[in-house]
């Protein structure tokens, strides 16, 4: 801060640069904290948009390990079913132990691939649980930037506010100024 | 403040002047558009210093509001393409949304296909077989299981644990009686229906595959337009990150512009008062000599 003194004007002039001084100085750190605040705001955004990203990455990864054991699963099961041989009438019993050991086996494989779709679905649950987390994160930095929004608007306005009162400064310090002129210029004048 | 706002601050301080510059009150003229040098050269051969000091001072003031205003634009532009941005991710998310909910009815809709498939596969086997075996009966009990796995944990509010057990429990019955109906050689009729009961099942359970199978696909499809509608909501978290600092950095600048402007309006205003004591004082003189 300044330590100015004025040829003209006395004390009251003094003084009013002192507080438009004081008032500068405030404002100077409001602005500096308002934009402190608006960097941090930008960042949280940014770490939002990332954490969105990351959830994006996992629920695509849930959906292709799901999808394509579920159509492995229903290959499977087709295939299998495919596969199974219809007896005909007036089969022989060998005939016929022999095409129900094939349908049983047949009908094994498609059970088994029918499991492949619940691995699936574990998969994909797991998948958006991690993403449910990024989701999570997500929201946390939202909610920081948006804190951090409103209080670099406040910043913002308590500068605005220690401008106008140092306006406000200025003006009183000119008229007391204007006023020792004009009394110099009486004085001048006789 | 809004740019538009900004724009007609900024449009307000080029169309009016606080104080008529010092050249014309001098009989001085600085055209629009001249070069500085000439208008500079003028003023230092023909005015008087607070004149000069004057043309200074709206020389000073002109540059830094031409930068000002420069930057304005800029992040004007700036802002601009953000909000678009912004604009463009939220209908993306929208329709990314809208497909998302399409695939999401075809996975059901076929989930429900190979549902009814493998119900209509077991009951054919058991119905027109002509023997109900013990696996048959445990396989049948499985797969009404597994179908039946969302409404029974509803009803008794089970939630999706319960839920998913049961599916697992249903599968793993179903699992356990093709195993037993592998190794089982109990004889079973072989007639017409037998034949046809056979061919039903078989058709059925091929059916239910391949809608199992297709379910795959659009559950995959669902999914990965889940995940681009998630991409768009992270396009527009940024984007609106960015357009918010930037629209800031608009308001500080506009701020900038308006105290060079109240400090250009008072500097010229404490010059004139400098030359209207001069020109009083310079009257006491006059009088002072002629008296």
């Amino acid at each position: 801060m300044s330590a100015i003194t004025f040829g003209g004007g006395g004390l009251p002039a003094q003084l009013m640069h002192l507080m438009d001084e004081l008032a500068r100085e405030q404002r100077i750190q409001n602005r500096d904290q308002a934009e402190s605040e608006a960097a941090q705001a930008l960042h949280h955004g940014l770490e939002e948009a990332s954490a969105l990203r990351k959830k994006a990455e996992h629920e695509h990864n849930g959906a292709f390990v799901n999808g394509l054991l579920t159509g492995l699963s229903g290959a499977a099961q087709a295939s299998a079913a495919s596969y199974m041989i219809v007896p005909s009438t007036g089969a022989s019993p060998e005939e016929l132990g022999a095409i129900q050991a094939n349908n049983g086996q047949m009908s094994a494989l498609g059970q088994a691939g029918g499991s492949l779709a619940g691995i699936g679905k574990a998969t994909q649950d797991g998948y958006n649980a991690a993403a449910g987390e990024s989701e999570a994160k997500a929201r946390e930095h939202s909610a920081r930037a948006q804190a951090a929004n409103r209080r670099a608007d406040a910043a913002q306005g308590e500068a605005q506010e220690a401008q106008r009162t140092s306006e406000k400064a200025r003006d009183l310090y000119r008229q007391v100024m204007d006023l020792d002129h004009a009394s110099r210029m009486a004085v001048l004048r006789g | 403040m809004n740019v538009n706002q900004a724009g007609s601050v900024s449009q307000k301080y080029m169309s009016a002047s606080p104080v008529e510059p010092a050249g014309e009150a001098q009989g001085i003229e600085r055209r629009e558009g001249a070069p500085i040098s000439n208008a500079t050269a003028k003023i230092l051969a023909e005015a008087s210093p607070t004149t000069m000091i004057q043309a200074l001072q709206i020389f000073a003031r002109d540059l830094q509001r031409d930068s000002s205003e420069s930057a304005i634009l800029g992040k004007k532009q700036a802002v601009e393409e953000a909000r678009k941005q912004v604009q463009e991710a939220m209908d993306r998310a929208q329709r990314e949304a809208n497909e998302k909910s399409t695939w999401g009815r075809r996975t059901e809709t076929l989930g429900t296909i190979a549902k009814v498939a493998a119900v209509t596969a077991a009951v054919a086997s058991i119905a027109l077989t002509g023997g109900v075996s013990a696996p048959l009966l445990i396989g049948l009990a499985g797969t009404l299981l597994s179908v039946t796995a969302k409404p029974i944990s509803q009803a008794v509010g089970g939630g999706e644990k319960m839920e998913k057990a049961l599916t697992y429990g249903g599968a793993a019955m179903s699992l356990a009686a093709g195993g037993a109906g592998l190794f089982s050689s109990g004889a079973a009729a072989t007639g017409t229906a037998a034949t046809a009961g056979h061919a039903v099942s078989a058709g059925a359970q091929a059916t239910g595959g391949t809608a199992t199978a297709a379910s795959g696909y659009t559950g995959y499809k669902a999914g990965e337009h889940g995940a681009r509608a998630t991409e768009a909501r992270a396009d527009e978290a940024q984007a609106k990150a960015v357009q918010k600092q930037m629209l800031r950095e608009v308001e500080q600048l506009i701020e900038l512009l308006q105290e060079v402007e109240k400090s250009f309006t008072k500097s010229i205003a404490a010059v004139q008062s400098a030359r209207d004591s001069e020109a009083a004082a310079n009257l006491v003189l006059a009088a002072g000599v002629r008296g």
